[in-house]
């Protein structure tokens, strides 16, 4: 599908912390870059020069302080006159809700004796809908029954509004099934159908499905807010922008697009990527099940490992005065220090003096260079540090940024063969500063908006 | 290189395995891994010493080694000692079904390469071939990407770097020392009616000496149920290791704290041919020292804490040539690979339900060959519904053998 000139496209990297957006005319793709551009010297081009070569607007945000609704307004200035109707995004957005339970609001509709079946044999992993909105049915079930169970249901939670069925055939007829489908259609519920029924890990899709819609919803719906309910909006999904999808794509759009990247860019199997949010092993390998939070789910993905150490864990003490990486949960929000509004150090913050240079990270964490923030970094660093009871164990915040290097390496290495890997994404210059001769790095270059841009242009939508 | 790289460094080289220590060249534990069901440091330790007087491997070679008389654990549990560098080596633990016999030490692999002999001895005649060939060839895999790193393993295999970490790990050990109680508690712990296990922990410091010792003097001669010394001293310093909160700490300075006397031929001092009771020895072992813990913690003004076994209960089903384990405890009930039994129609649901932390499911055997379940563990007060065959309890632990068209049910509550 190609686009009329001057109707410009929004390409949206949309992560789980920040944003990345670029706003170009379709028929002028901007230059992308083929050098590696070392942190300290890469420059943006000037309004004058942007315009000309159709760029209209390019910007990263941090999002616990810049919410996608005003990201999405100060594209939409930037556009001016131009309607944006064209909208591309890759998303890590859904990570967010990887800690969590899912499904509040969403109702099973089971075979009597199939209560939450799903998980009968996994019980630790999180769940994926309320236990209690649960309808069994059994051969007896009529109209009356499914009303009362309704009422009962809505008293519990009043905002139902997703049903999942799980209705096997030979355990159901297809006279209760059309009764079921055809009630909870007239009552306005979204109905999500589970494709096999007797299969436990389609079973978690589905519910997976129907749990995220309402995260989906949310991206989608600000999107059409601001550029209206006919702006096209198409997700990368596996290997190239699409509208049809399932919600559980969006897990994985990421993903998929730098495990794509690799392949058909870079020619290259396997990279570690760093950014602001993930430090991975991405692999050409793929696996036909998904050990998600909430259990095993049948969906072929990239394998995607993380390093243990998250850029956003917290630095804190532990009880004998030691130093350490919490193991608590990434601290998303409020976010680093750098961001300017926390009161903890996280891992990133270690790494201030490298950031502070690199022009991803200004935009991002606008105030890093400002003398009042460098200062209560330094304090809480020192009182990290003086807080350390252990001198054999004392860490300054430079040893400390030693030590995740040297532990990132060591990983890495592991998992390379021929003692020699290839690296890229925003941050990949974090790796790179203290080269070995035991380990040779390959820095690819990488830019979330250049290599957006190319891959709509590859799938011919421009 | 700093503390924290020296020790990290370590930690990433073990944590590639479940279960799995690094050793100096004079036989002191550097670094130690256990994430799997049977703890097995001690034990590793043991294959270490037999392995390195008895063998002499070279960098490069791969020796395994599954006795449970001679420091194994059973059958299916595979020690493999490899020498990283002249200085330094790893012996880790892989579990596979796929071994029913005993190894002696043999070198699999030397220098990195098979030894066809063994290999056509061991490998070859197996109906499981190529399931052993990836078993085998990935912890060769896994050894030369640890090799890979030459410069980690430089700084960890000298010995000055190596004495700095013993250093530091005292220190750090003294600190949490410092943090616990000190004192002398004891228990004693019926078997049967007449067999005993007697556990005397004494935790003490008398001018900067630190000591820890646990006597079983007076525990009683093995019987039906008993143990090598070397299982039970694994799930001691674990749990000791766990007290003192250095579970990802465990190292020749903190085994030198502790002192043991199991006396000989004893429960906790026999081995047993295939090893089958190891689970429940460790299970017993680790409460009853998790009980001593708790008295001595106690104050004086607390009501006394009464030892009760944790509910726990582990079966492991064989369907056809396939194994499953089903986990239970009061937090979690976990059937591993029950979505590929459904999937395959080897097992077909006849309930599968979680509600109210009650976990019912009952299942008709579709079309195999044979399934054999066997109780494993068996810990506190399972309750006879456990596992229903054909409604009827299964009470003996011994395996049990069902056939296609039969069901069964497992219940199960959580707290």
């Amino acid at each position: 599908m190609t686009q009329p000139a001057n109707v410009p496209s929004l390409a949206l990297y949309l992560g789980e912390s920040y944003a990345t957006a670029r706003l170009f005319d379709a028929n002028a793709t901007p230059e992308t870059k083929t050098k590696t551009t070392p942190a300290k010297t890469t420059k943006k081009p000037t309004a004058k020069k942007a315009a000309a070569k159709g760029l209209h607007f390019e910007k990263s945000v941090f999002l616990p302080q810049v919410s996608l609704k005003t990201f999405l307004n100060q594209i939409k200035t930037a556009a001016g006159e131009n309607e944006i109707k064209n909208i591309y995004v890759v998303t890590s957005y859904m990570d967010r809700l990887k800690p969590f339970r899912l499904g509040g609001s969403v109702v099973q509709v089971v075979p009597d004796g199939f209560e939450n079946s799903y998980s009968a044999g996994h019980t630790q992993y999180l769940s994926l809908a309320a236990p209690s909105l649960i309808v069994s049915i059994d051969e007896k079930t009529d109209e009356e029954f499914l009303k009362k169970e309704l009422l009962r249901l809505k008293k519990i939670n009043s905002e139902i509004n997703k049903v999942v069925f799980q209705l096997p055939e030979h355990l159901v007829s297809a006279e209760i099934r059309t009764l079921i489908k055809t009630f909870f259609t007239n009552e306005n519920f979204k109905i999500f159908e589970s494709s096999n029924p007797s299969d436990l890990e389609q079973i978690r899709l589905t519910l997976l499905n129907a749990g995220s819609e309402g995260t989906k919803e949310e991206i989608v719906s600000e999107i059409q807010e601001m550029f209206g309910e006919d702006a096209s909006i198409q997700f990368w999904i596996k290997d190239r922008f699409q509208k049809d999808f399932e919600n559980v794509d969006l897990y994985w759009s990421s993903s998929f697009f730098l495990k794509n990247y690799l392949l058909k860019n870079k020619k290259t199997d396997e990279a570690f990527y760093f950014d602001l949010e993930k430090w991975a092993h991405v692999s050409e390998k793929t696996s036909p099940v998904w050990i998600s939070p909430w259990g095993p789910i049948r969906y072929e993905h990239p394998i995607f490992e993380k390093f243990e150490v998250d850029p956003f864990s917290e630095l804190t003490l532990n009880s004998v005065g030691q130093l350490i990486v919490s193991e608590n949960n990434p601290q998303h929000e409020p976010g680093p220090f750098i961001a300017g509004r926390s009161m903890k150090a996280l891992v990133l913050d270690s790494f201030y003096d490298e950031l502070k240079e690199n022009p991803v990270a200004c935009e991002i964490f606008g105030q890093i260079n400002t003398p009042t923030l460098l200062q209560k970094l330094e304090n809480h660093f020192s009182i990290l540090e003086k807080g350390q009871t252990l001198e054999a164990t004392l860490l300054s915040r430079e040893e400390l940024k030693q030590w995740i290097r040297a532990k990132l390496l060591a990983w890495m290495h592991l998992r390379s063969v021929d003692n020699a890997c290839s690296i890229f994404g925003d941050l990949s210059f974090l790796v790179s500063a203290n080269p070995s001769p035991f380990f040779r790095l390959n820095t690819l270059d990488f830019k979330w908006a250049d290599a957006m841009t190319d891959a709509i242009k590859q799938q011919g939508a421009l | 290189m700093n503390f924290h790289s020296l020790y990290h460094t370590s930690q990433l080289l073990v944590k590639t395995f479940e279960s799995a220590s690094l050793i100096t060249a004079d036989g002191k534990l550097l670094a130690s891994t256990d994430q799997g069901q049977l703890v097995s440091t001690t034990s590793r330790l043991v294959i270490f010493q037999i392995v390195k007087k008895y063998l002499q491997p070279n960098v490069g070679d791969l020796i395994i080694v599954n006795d449970p008389e001679n420091g194994g654990l059973d059958f299916r549990h595979i020690f493999i000692v490899t020498r990283l560098t002249n200085h330094l080596y790893m012996v880790f633990v892989k579990v596979t079904p796929f071994i029913d016999f005993k190894i002696p030490p043999t070198p699999l692999f030397e220098k990195g390469v098979r030894n066809k002999l063994i290999w056509s001895l061991l490998v070859e005649p197996n109906p499981h071939r190529d399931q052993l060939t990836e078993f085998f060839e990935r912890a060769l895999h896994q050894v030369k990407s640890i090799q890979n790193l030459k410069k980690e393993l430089s700084l960890l295999s000298d010995a000055k770097n190596q004495a700095f970490l013993f250093k530091v790990f005292q220190q750090i050990f003294e600190v949490k020392f410092n943090n616990q109680a000190l004192g002398f508690v004891e228990t004693i712990y019926k078997m049967t009616a007449s067999a005993q296990i007697k556990m005397k922990l004494s935790i003490d410091e008398k001018q900067n000496q630190r000591s820890i010792i646990l006597d079983f003097s007076q525990t009683s001669p093995a019987g039906e149920i008993s143990a090598a010394s070397h299982v039970v001293e694994s799930v001691l310093i674990y749990k000791l290791a766990a007290y003192y909160k250095m579970t990802s700490l465990i190292c020749q300075p903190f085994l030198d704290q502790i002192r043991m006397s199991l006396p000989p031929k004893s429960i906790v001092s026999k081995a047993t041919p295939k090893g089958t009771k190891n689970l429940y020895m460790q299970k017993i072992i680790g409460e009853n020292l998790n009980f001593l813990f708790e008295n001595l913690s106690l104050k004086s003004n607390k009501k006394k804490p009464v030892l009760e076994f944790p509910l726990e209960a582990k079966l492991t089903i064989t369907v056809d040539s396939d194994l499953y384990h089903v986990e239970a405890d009061s937090k979690k009930f976990h059937f591993h690979g029950l979505d590929r039994l459904i999937q395959s129609k080897k097992l077909i649901p006849l309930k599968l339900s979680y509600l109210d932390n009650k976990i019912h499911l009952k299942f008709k055997i579709g079309n195999v060959q044979k399934v054999v379940v066997e109780t494993t563990l068996k810990m506190g007060d399972v309750p006879d519904n456990f596992l229903l065959y054909k409604t009827q309890p299964v009470r003996k632990t011994e395996p049990v053998t069902w056939q296609e068209g039969d069901e069964f049910d497992l219940h199960w509550k959580l707290k």
